[in-house]
């Protein structure tokens, strides 16, 4: 039969349930998709597969009424006689039918069942996906289809959207034509997730060369895709473009959140494991610079695998990483450099309600253990807070490389310690540097008030004794780095003037209590 | 307006002015179709989604439908608010295959333009 045929079919039977026929069965809905072809145009070079949205809401999802890919592919298919869209073969057309809609409505008011569950699947109360019309057609899609290149604009498919779960996992199981450039040998090679991150962060980073036009009706009324498609298919496009809003996709990645970057980030790193040659991700690595921490290290950690490997040089590795996430507020670029200074206010300010934060404090406490047990804990939740806590193999070696140079940096700044110090801080500063602090008060008290020469001498010998001796129980314990992060942070003034109201005689610090001396 | 489903014609129809809505296909997402609203000889194709309610045995008992996307002619981009009252009017009356009786209840809203 052919289409108009069962269309014709339907229609009838569509009117007999109007009044009071029996409708068609699940099985003769199945069985009129399954008469029909599952081809694309003749014309067709390539198949292009959509899925998900487009347009993120900055908070982790995409705007429900947001730009979708459907809405992107039915702009290139109804343009573009060269792309292959499954909405263009005749059983996804019956789908699509107002005969084989109101067909399938009837089909599930007689089974107790819902209209789309039925088109497009469903998940059972075990959690099992339960195939729809639409996914037969896909599957038969994907492997009719399998001789012609397959190019993606599925960067945030569903993990229970069609292509997910059935045309993917269709990719190994036929030979042909490469799935946005994977070849099926990867693919069958890497397995159905990887392939699946690797493909989302490939498609994500062509979807960046979209451009949409959109009129003061909030209509899509044309794609730009000229640099899209790559230079084997480039061809005109003829879409309009003219009036109204240009917007790229680019600019609505900008509005990703870190938890939508990462899985691309883990994506990219596979692509450029499996990929023959390596592959750039611009539009990503800027994104990850800007759009937070967690993505900001992972997608350094990408880099720095995807260097690694290249060169089997760590520290070209750690170069590439430290390049990769630079713009990142210039936070990790002052790490890189070595400027805690300048990382840790910039840090300040761009940690401000990240939640990654806190959790890649923990992590990064474990990579400050690994390079220094116990003292390394600071720096490492320092570095976990930049990091976002997922700090994969390469990433912690960039860590640990740089661990050196930051320690060389505190180290250089401890000589000059003493000096920096104030003489008062409050309560809410750590307690070692607390008791340093008062221990400077104390010094600079009986230089300034000296009366007997031998005594005050003695004196301040003895607080000198304390000093040291407190100062090198907190480098061993890893208090000194955290009162050296406090002190930064808190800009104190080196040079401040001795007060005048009677300086406490016992530190409040307890920890030294019994070594503080009475003046 | 007064519409009226014209099932033998498959559209809803306001026959003193001769305006009238049409379904045209169903898109590859579930529940979003598209539509044409036929008025003063003009084509304004748009888009349109199901929000059914379903009671204990997943009949559908109520339609909302929420359209977007219009796709009005320059020269009548005036009249916007007219077009958008006209066509939640014909959905209300259009329900589901031209048949809306079968629901307790139909309602159409516009979802206004939505630039990224």
């Amino acid at each position: 039969m052919t289409l108009e045929e069962i269309i014709k079919k339907l229609e009838e039977n569509n009117e007999a349930v109007r009044n009071g026929g029996t409708p068609f069965s699940l099985d003769e809905l199945h069985h009129f998709t399954n008469q029909l072809s599952v081809q694309t145009q003749d014309s067709s070079q390539f198949i292009l597969l959509y899925s998900g949205g487009l347009q993120p809401d900055g908070n982790g999802s995409f705007k429900s009424d947001g730009l979708q890919a459907w809405q992107v592919a039915k702009a290139f298919g109804d343009n573009n006689a060269n792309i292959g869209l499954v909405d263009q073969t005749p059983a996804m057309r019956l789908v699509f039918s107002e005969a084989f809609d109101q067909a399938v409505q009837n089909t599930a008011a007689s089974l107790s069942v819902k209209k789309q569950d039925i088109i497009f699947g469903s998940i059972d109360p075990n959690g099992n996906r339960i195939d729809g019309l639409v996914d037969d057609i896909s599957r038969r899609f994907i492997h009719d289809n399998a001789n012609k290149p397959f190019i993606m604009l599925t960067p945030f498919a569903n993990l229970g959207s069609t292509y997910i779960a059935t045309e993917l996992p269709e990719f190994k199981n036929a030979q042909g034509a490469d799935i946005a450039g994977l070849s099926r040998e990867i693919i069958q090679d890497i397995g159905d997730e990887k392939t699946r991150l690797a493909i989302a962060a490939l498609s994500f980073e062509q979807a960046a060369n979209l451009h949409y036009s959109f009129d003061s009706n909030g209509r899509l009324i044309g794609v730009d895709a000229a640099e899209f498609w790559g230079s084997q298919f480039k061809n005109p496009e003829n879409m309009r473009t003219q009036g109204g809003v240009i917007i790229s996709q680019a600019d609505l990645f900008e509005k990703l959140h870190a938890s939508q970057i990462e899985p691309l980030t883990k994506g990219a790193e596979i692509a450029n494991e499996v990929l023959p040659e390596k592959t750039s991700f611009e539009t990503l690595e800027r994104l990850a610079k800007n759009s937070g921490l967690i993505g900001s290290i992972v997608f350094g950690g990408a880099i720095m695998g995807a260097a690694y490997k290249e060169t089997g040089s760590i520290a070209h590795a750690a170069e590439a990483g430290g390049e990769a996430i630079v713009p990142y507020g210039e936070t990790a670029h002052d790490i890189y450099n070595g400027d805690l200074e300048a990382a840790q206010r910039s840090a300040t300010i761009e940690t401000a309600s990240n939640g990654g934060s806190l959790a890649g404090a923990s992590g990064g406490a474990a990579i400050g253990t690994i390079v220094q047990p116990g003292g390394g804990t600071i720096i490492g939740g320092f570095f976990g807070a930049l990091g976002g806590g997922v700090l994969v193999g390469e990433a912690a070696a960039f860590l640990y490389d740089k661990i050196d140079d930051i320690r060389d940096f505190f180290n250089h700044d401890d000589d000059r310690l003493f000096e920096r110090l104030p003489i008062q801080i409050n309560d809410t500063a750590p307690p070692a540097l607390q008791h340093l602090v008062e221990l400077k008060r104390l010094h600079v008290e009986v230089s300034e008030n000296r009366q007997s020469t031998d005594d005050a001498q003695n004196k301040i010998e003895r607080i000198e004794n304390m000093y040291d001796e407190a100062y090198d129980l907190y480098s061993e314990d890893g208090q000194l780095e955290e009162a050296l992060m406090y002190l930064r942070q808190t800009e104190i003034p080196t040079e401040q003037p001795v007060i005048s109201e009677q300086p406490k005689l016992q530190s409040n610090i307890g920890l030294h209590n019994n070594n503080v001396l009475s003046p | 307006m007064a519409f009226e489903n014209d099932y033998p014609n498959r559209q809803t129809i306001d026959r003193e002015s001769g305006t009238y809505l049409k379904f045209k296909q169903g898109v590859n997402q579930p529940n979003v179709y598209e539509f044409s609203f036929h008025f003063e000889d003009q084509q304004i194709d748009f888009y349109a989604e199901e929000t059914p309610e379903y009671d204990a045995n997943n009949q559908v008992t109520s339609q909302h439908w929420t359209f977007f996307q219009l796709d009005i002619p320059t020269h009548l981009e005036d009249r916007k608010s007219e077009i958008v009252e006209m066509i939640s009017e014909a959905m209300e009356v259009y329900g589901s295959h031209y048949n809306n009786e079968q629901y307790r209840s139909v309602t159409a809203v516009f979802k206004p333009p939505q630039i990224p």
